[in-house]
């Protein structure tokens, strides 16, 4: 076969894509399993590997909303307080259920209020960490 | 003037990431492309062992691994004594895109930033840069790497009003060459 053009080899990956993100919500699905049950175990350094994975993936798959999602849950997990990540996942995991099921796909403006407070909730999460932490050193 | 065709036939790309899902992602773009060979790790280890023990000719680095990180990787094939291949195109894919980040990533010595999420255009774009317009290679005692002075042909639309933001794609090929 002849060597494509660049325009020629983009639609042929973008057309060859189109199978593959049709089936990404199964993958959803069972990557939200497997989180649930890393939340469960409490193994938080997996959840974070997971988190950190998704919110990459998830928009390159058509689904930002997940990915933004994700990030505030990696953002959680790197910066609070371990006593706050059962909730931080429970919240989170919720969320992302939530838009898979309802196939909200991406951002619109009741989601992104929502996701404004949960990033706020995410940062007081790290302050009150912050302040543990220097309170447990005596500064 | 029709577009020019590009062949990457000839060439084999090994695809770093943890995430198998991404790596499967990355793989089937470049089978569109009709890239001729890919290769898969998962791990940094496991990736120098592959470009110790087959030609490689890019590869397609994720930033963010367990064990030794893209940026540790990206120093080791750049330094290490063991590299068999210090200036091989490389491309470092990430959803960081804070000044810092691209900063680090440049200063290691990476070919082009890809960042997510990705999409077919984006990851030949890239592609192509990397293995057919390569800067030149430099190797001085602070750093190794493709020259940092900017493409022509690269548009530069102000990277300092989005200092403290994330950067766009465009922006980020400016401060690699910068």
């Amino acid at each position: 076969m002849p060597p494509m053009t660049r325009d020629q080899a983009i639609a042929r990956a973008d057309a060859m894509l189109e199978s593959v993100f049709a089936d990404y919500p199964k993958h959803l699905e069972a990557t939200f399993t497997e989180m649930a049950a890393l939340a469960a175990a409490e193994n938080w350094d997996a959840l974070h590997v997971a988190a950190h994975d998704l919110k990459g993936q998830a928009g390159t798959c058509g689904w930002p909303i997940i990915g933004l999602v994700a990030r505030s849950l990696d953002a959680a997990l790197k910066t609070g307080d371990e006593a706050h990540f059962p909730d931080a996942a429970k919240v989170h995991l919720a969320c992302m259920r939530l838009c898979l099921g309802a196939s909200i796909q991406s951002p619109n403006p009741a989601i992104e209020k929502f996701l404004q407070e949960l990033d706020d909730l995410v940062a007081r999460m790290g302050r009150h960490a912050e302040k543990a932490e220097a309170t447990a050193k005596g500064t | 003037m029709p577009e020019e065709a590009v062949d990457f036939g000839e060439v084999a790309v090994l695809v770093v990431d943890d995430d198998q899902y991404m790596r499967q992602l990355i793989g089937h773009m470049l089978r569109a492309f009709d890239v001729g060979t890919i290769f898969h790790a998962n791990n940094a280890k496991d990736a120098f062992q592959k470009i110790r023990l087959s030609r490689v000719d890019c590869l397609i680095v994720d930033w963010l691994m367990p064990g030794m990180s893209g940026i540790e990787f990206v120093l080791m094939v750049r330094t290490s004594p063991q590299s068999p291949k210090p200036d091989i195109p490389l491309i470092l894919c990430t959803g960081h895109t804070d000044r810092d980040r691209v900063e680090e990533g440049r200063d290691a010595g990476v070919s082009e930033v890809l960042t997510k999420p990705l999409s077919p255009k984006s990851l030949f774009d890239k592609l192509e840069a990397a293995i057919f317009k390569p800067r030149p290679f430099i190797i001085t005692p602070g750093y190794t790497g493709p020259c940092r002075r900017r493409r022509g042909n690269v548009k530069y639309d102000g990277i300092e009003r989005r200092m403290n933001k994330g950067l766009r794609q465009n922006d980020i090929d400016s401060l690699l060459s910068s």
